[in-house]
């Protein structure tokens, strides 16, 4: 079952590596292009900064280009889920380890002995330490029925002034830190273009089980002498909920109302469910139409 | 004889240094600076992809399921023998692993995709090993040679009265049955445990823990492709399946942050660790809850099926046109006592 709003618009990732030309156009500067992303990064959270720090509100699924199969699983998600012994030492998922808080990063290339080529760079930093690696030397892709990782399995090319990565075979992850589910059929191309000492990367998810259209969005760093990788190496898994009996999974009940964010803004309830049809001008018209049939008491001090 | 059997080791050792030599290495579990540069050779053999698990453990995929091939000195054991019209390329990919012959096949249960080939493997060994009763193909023969079958014995009951499998007589039927919760051996330098999972996706479903390599081999109780098939005629149950699920949770430990660490085979779908088990476990969970809740509440099963109960699932779990999403729905119904 999936929702009935939109027609399903999904590429693959060769289709989605030239989807967004335009956009590059304008990041890049040809005049100055690289395309050696080593180096360490300083992560720029101002794009978006309330859902890369402290994270998105419970029931903030606003911009997100998900079905109904994903809205159900992320109002039915129950942060406790993370205090159980078996999730609480999870890194964050490919799907979101570009976005969210930092990372700031050490880009590495990784030379062939004996050839010089470039073979692969490797980027360490990101929450978990999931750390990367984009193999450059033309490699398949593994088997379908390999492994899934919390990395996933990266390979990148040079594309005029581009680095293109696709990346496959991730594990079962997330939008962002409210439950917004990625499935592990995800397919993930990234866009690394330098201007100078910033870096941008333009990161499109298109998943064929949560997303009625490919998700698109952007991140920032700037280059630095000063930035080390997160050094939590390892999570320590420790008692969190004395009596926790393996097998218990906390979970919100079927039909449960996550509104909270909607009230705290003053935004109708379905305008914050997500939706393709959402992330576009036209539902300006929906909007307005909702504020006047289901007004929302706008919250004290807005 | 000496020398032969020097020769056979060397030829042994120089085939795994090949095999290890082309193994790829899972990245994300060290530090991705020690990541050998060199690019992994993925066998494909007879249409099968060979997969390097870790330690002396392989998954073959491309069959109906997955099989799991432990290689070592002493010889080959399988999990589970492939299904109808399978055996060759089964054995013709584990020829490219190793020359040496199968020792041990442990049947997860008995379905017809895990247990048709016992009859060809072990007449490709040159029969059954151990002590075996004459009405089950026993011989007079030497009693180190061949293959030895283990499976439990509900699971042999299942094949001998030819229930959810044609009826199978002779060396194809399991010649080392177990009743109670596990059976222990040791076979490649290496203790392996089998688990007996009551009640699961049929009374007579084992897990196989291959102890030094760390590797779960999981029989049909986790799939990655399908919901969890239950067959209650044959005694499977929503709560066995996931009482097997969590006995995989806690054996399993993963390397570092839910990255690598023990590594679990499924019946059918990707190689997976702990934390793919788990997502699947809690998929199972919350399901089940939700029916449980709906049944409390006096709905139908046709209610239950025509709700939204699965949503979040269907697209991954619910595609199969052998074990669809109405049919998972009726056995968790059944399993929380809806009638």
């Amino acid at each position: 079952m999936t929702s009935d709003r939109s027609p399903r618009r999904h590429v693959g990732p060769l289709g989605l590596a030239a989807a967004v030309p335009a956009i590059m156009v304008l990041a890049g500067a040809p005049a100055s292009a690289q395309i050696d992303i080593s180096g360490d990064w300083d992560s720029q959270v101002h794009e978006d900064q309330p859902h890369r720090g402290p994270g998105a509100e419970l029931g903030d699924y606003t911009g997100l280009s998900i079905n109904a199969a994903a809205q159900q699983k992320a109002t039915v998600w129950d942060a406790s889920v993370l205090s159980l012994p078996e999730r609480m030492a999870q890194p964050h998922p490919p799907q979101y380890f570009m976005r969210g808080p930092g990372p700031n990063m050490r880009v590495t290339k990784r030379i062939h002995p004996v050839t010089g080529e470039l073979v692969a760079f490797t980027l360490e930093g990101p929450f978990g330490r999931d750390d990367r690696i984009i193999w450059m030397d033309g490699r398949p892709h593994p088997p379908e029925d390999a492994e899934h990782l919390w990395t996933g399995f990266s390979t990148g090319e040079i594309v005029g002034n581009q680095l293109v990565v696709t990346t496959t075979h991730m594990k079962y992850g997330v939008l962002q830190r409210n439950g917004v589910p990625a499935s592990y059929k995800a397919v993930m191309v990234e866009h690394f273009v330098r201007h100078d000492d910033l870096l941008v990367s333009t990161t499109i998810i298109d998943d064929p089980i949560y997303l009625e259209e490919p998700f698109i969005r952007t991140q920032q760093w700037e280059r630095s002498s000063n930035v080390n990788p997160d050094q939590r190496w390892i999570f320590e898994i420790v008692e969190e909920n004395p009596g926790h009996v393996l097998g218990d999974v906390p979970h919100w009940p079927l039909g449960v109302r996550q509104d909270g964010f909607a009230r705290s803004h003053g935004i109708p309830y379905e305008a914050t469910l997500g939706g393709a049809a959402t992330l576009y001008p036209e539902y300006q018209d929906a909007l307005e139409r909702l504020m006047r049939e289901t007004p929302v008491p706008r919250p004290e001090g807005r | 004889m000496r020398r032969t059997l020097l020769k056979g080791l060397a030829l042994v050792a120089a085939l795994s240094a090949v095999t290890l030599g082309t193994a790829p290495r899972v990245a994300g579990q060290q530090p991705v600076g020690s990541v050998p540069l060199e690019a992994p050779t993925y066998l494909n053999v007879a249409g099968l992809d060979i997969l390097p698990v870790q330690g002396q453990v392989h998954m073959l995929a491309g069959l109906n399921r997955n099989v799991t091939v432990q290689v070592g000195w002493e010889g080959v054991t399988l999990v589970d023998s492939g299904g109808p019209g399978e055996t060759d390329r089964l054995l013709e990919a584990v020829a490219a692993l190793t020359p040496l012959p199968v020792r041990v096949i442990v049947n997860t249960h008995a379905d017809v995709d895990v247990v048709s080939g016992n009859g060809a493997i072990i007449e490709a060994a040159g029969g059954t090993r151990g002590p075996r009763p004459r009405q089950l193909g026993g011989t007079q023969g030497n009693q180190n040679a061949g293959v030895q079958v283990i499976a439990h014995e509900n699971a042999l009951l299942h094949m001998i009265q030819g229930t959810g499998v044609p009826v199978m007589s002779g060396v194809a039927l399991p010649g080392s049955v177990f009743f109670g919760a596990k059976k222990e051996f040791f076979v490649n330098g290496e203790a392996v445990q089998v688990f007996h999972v009551p009640q699961a996706h049929t009374s007579g479903d084992v897990m196989v823990f291959f102890r030094s390599s760390d590797v779960i081999s999981a029989g049909d109780v986790y799939n990655t492709t399908r919901y969890p098939e239950i067959d209650q005629a044959r005694g499977g149950s929503i709560q066995g399946i996931l009482d097997a699920l969590n006995l995989i949770v806690d054996l399993a430990i993963p390397e570092r942050n839910q990255m690598g660490g023990t590594r679990v085979v499924p019946g059918d779908g990707r190689l997976s660790n702990e934390s793919d088990v788990v997502e699947y476990r809690d998929m199972v969970t919350i399901i089940r809850d939700r029916v449980q809740v709906m049944v409390e509440e006096g709905m139908s099963l046709a209610d239950i099926q025509a709700s939204n109960v699965s949503l979040e699932y269907d697209g991954l779990y619910g595609a199969d046109p052998e074990w669809t999403r109405e049919m998972f729905l009726e056995a968790v119904y059944r399993g929380v006592g809806g009638m």
